[in-house]
């Protein structure tokens, strides 16, 4: 990879690459550091073994093992909540299925952070990095089975979430 | 299935990287029991509902990308001083990304592969050379369809209908298939011919050896291994039947011999009817004595017949509907 490759692929991901590790770091500055630091490892390595299109999930996966190693070493406490956008255009009038929708966004993702520390750390990399249960407990140093405890603990807790807005929908 | 087991299925289809064997498992459990059911809803809600937009707006890259110039261009006045966290940890990430890319590939999601197809029309017959060097000669009405390059896979796949004669290029790190719809032939390295219509499928194996499956779904249901000199052939109920008896002169459309020893002048006058594509009638008293040797080779029919004939004391003539061998 020649240097101006290097540019315009930093300039495709690196945005990207910033917002999916802030979600689990919650500090966008750190994230750019993590993810800038991410990158220059990857330029210095210069991994040749990579498939076209790999480079890409290969950088973030390195970001993301950067931001899991900041949180450990810095045992962050929770912070302020992130703002999640719904994605959809304020302008025009919502409908009731968009409200309900929001509202359903808005509670979920607030249960998510208020997940415990670790158990949300391994539901948003199953969920957002797509990392198996194996690959979850080597990276965080420990077992597969407190992993899936922790899966299962997480989905519990969104479950009883979905649960609680859907009664209060009925009235 | 475990509730977990079932929620890392259910993340690879919210993205897309899904296999179809994980994909059918995961149909499957669903199907069982309507509170499989409402699990997997209830797990689509919460994907769904924690699907974000990712910020990134908030983020300056040019401003980035200075920083980083900065880094990587060789010429440094000051050394860039690693915080004490990343000493330790490069190693790590190392280790880890490249464990994981092995995993990657099997699970990114199917990126758009260019595909260059080639057909023959009735009566054609052309020789192509694949991406690795496979040559193949195709029959008329056939069709084939592969990649631009064989790298992305580990398997070299070309999709393939009719007639053709393969010789494939010896690669026993990436196993060479040739795929219909219901029907695969897995090979090494090897030569061999394959017929792939709406009513026939087989195979006969020139040199190397061959597995020929019959498949469902994409799933083999049943195969069969085949040497060389043999030849497999599915019957209308899928069900593969090997045989030893293999007649070369079904190739000669490709070589454009046709080799007989002994043969029947029944057998010899089926070869050549398919051979050169016309009808051959033949009105011979007590043909089994009439028996063949020797080899046509490149020339047209009425050369052939003339040469079998003339060695048989037999007549030929041509008729409005082909051609017609007589005794008399």
């Amino acid at each position: 990879m020649e240097k101006k490759e290097f540019s315009a692929f930093f300039q495709r991901h690196y945005a990207y690459v910033c917002a999916s590790v802030n979600l689990l770091v919650r500090d966008p500055a750190v994230s750019e550091d993590l993810v800038q630091e991410a990158f220059v490892k990857f330029w210095e390595t210069k991994p040749v073994l990579l498939r076209d299109g790999a480079a890409p999930r290969y950088v973030k996966r390195m970001a993301i093992n950067n931001a899991l190693m900041y949180l450990r070493s810095k045992k962050t406490k929770e912070k302020q909540l992130i703002d999640f956008s719904a994605g959809q255009s304020a302008s025009r009038n919502p409908t009731e299925e968009e409200i309900f929708h929001r509202e359903s966004q808005q509670r979920l993702t607030t249960a998510l952070q208020q997940l415990p520390q670790g158990c949300r750390e391994v539901f948003m990399l199953s969920r957002y990095e797509q990392m198996t249960y194996h690959e979850i407990a080597e990276q965080l140093n420990i077992s597969t089975k407190t992993v899936e405890n922790q899966i299962h603990k997480a989905l519990k807790i969104l479950r009883e979430s979905l649960l609680a807005m859907a009664l209060f929908y009925i009235f | 299935m475990n509730e977990e087991q079932v929620w890392e299925l259910m993340v690879k289809m919210h993205h897309h990287t899904i296999s179809m064997p994980e994909a059918e498992k995961l149909n499957d459990w669903i199907q069982q029991h309507a509170a499989n059911r409402q699990l997997a809803e209830s797990m689509s809600k919460i994907l769904r509902n924690t699907d974000v937009v990712p910020e990134t707006q908030k983020y300056n890259t040019e401003k980035a990308w200075i920083q980083v110039e900065k880094r990587i261009t060789p010429d440094l006045k000051t050394k860039y001083l690693t915080p004490q966290v990343f000493r330790w940890a490069a190693a790590a990430i190392l280790t880890i990304g490249f464990i994981g890319i092995a995993h990657w590939q099997m699970n990114s999601a199917p990126r758009a592969i260019e595909l260059t197809s080639v057909s023959t029309q009735a009566r054609e017959l052309r020789k192509i050379v694949l991406p690795d060097g496979t040559q193949v000669w195709m029959n008329a009405h056939s069709s084939i369809s592969y990649p631009t390059d064989f790298d992305a896979d580990s398997l070299r796949v070309v999709r393939f209908t009719g007639e053709a004669f393969f010789e494939v290029t010896h690669n026993p790190k990436k196993p060479f298939v040739v795929k219909s719809e219901d029907y695969h032939t897995r090979v090494l390295g090897t030569s061999f011919n394959v017929r792939l219509t709406e009513n026939e499928a087989s195979v006969m194996v020139l040199s190397g050896k061959v597995r020929f499956s019959y498949n469902e779904d994409g799933m083999p249901k049943s195969s069969v291994d085949i040497e060389k000199g043999y030849q497999a052939v599915a019957n209308k109920n899928h069900q593969l039947v090997k045989s030893g008896l293999v007649n070369m002169n079904t190739l000669a459309w490709r070589t454009g011999i046709l080799e007989f020893k002994n043969e029947t002048i029944a057998h010899v006058i089926k070869d050549l009817s398919q051979h050169y594509h016309v009808s051959i009638q033949s009105q011979i008293d007590e043909p089994q004595e009439y028996l063949f040797t020797g080899t046509i080779e490149q020339v047209s029919v009425e050369t052939a017949l003339e040469t079998i004939c003339y060695s048989l004391h037999l007549r030929w003539k041509k008729t409005p509907h082909g051609y017609l061998i007589s005794n008399r």
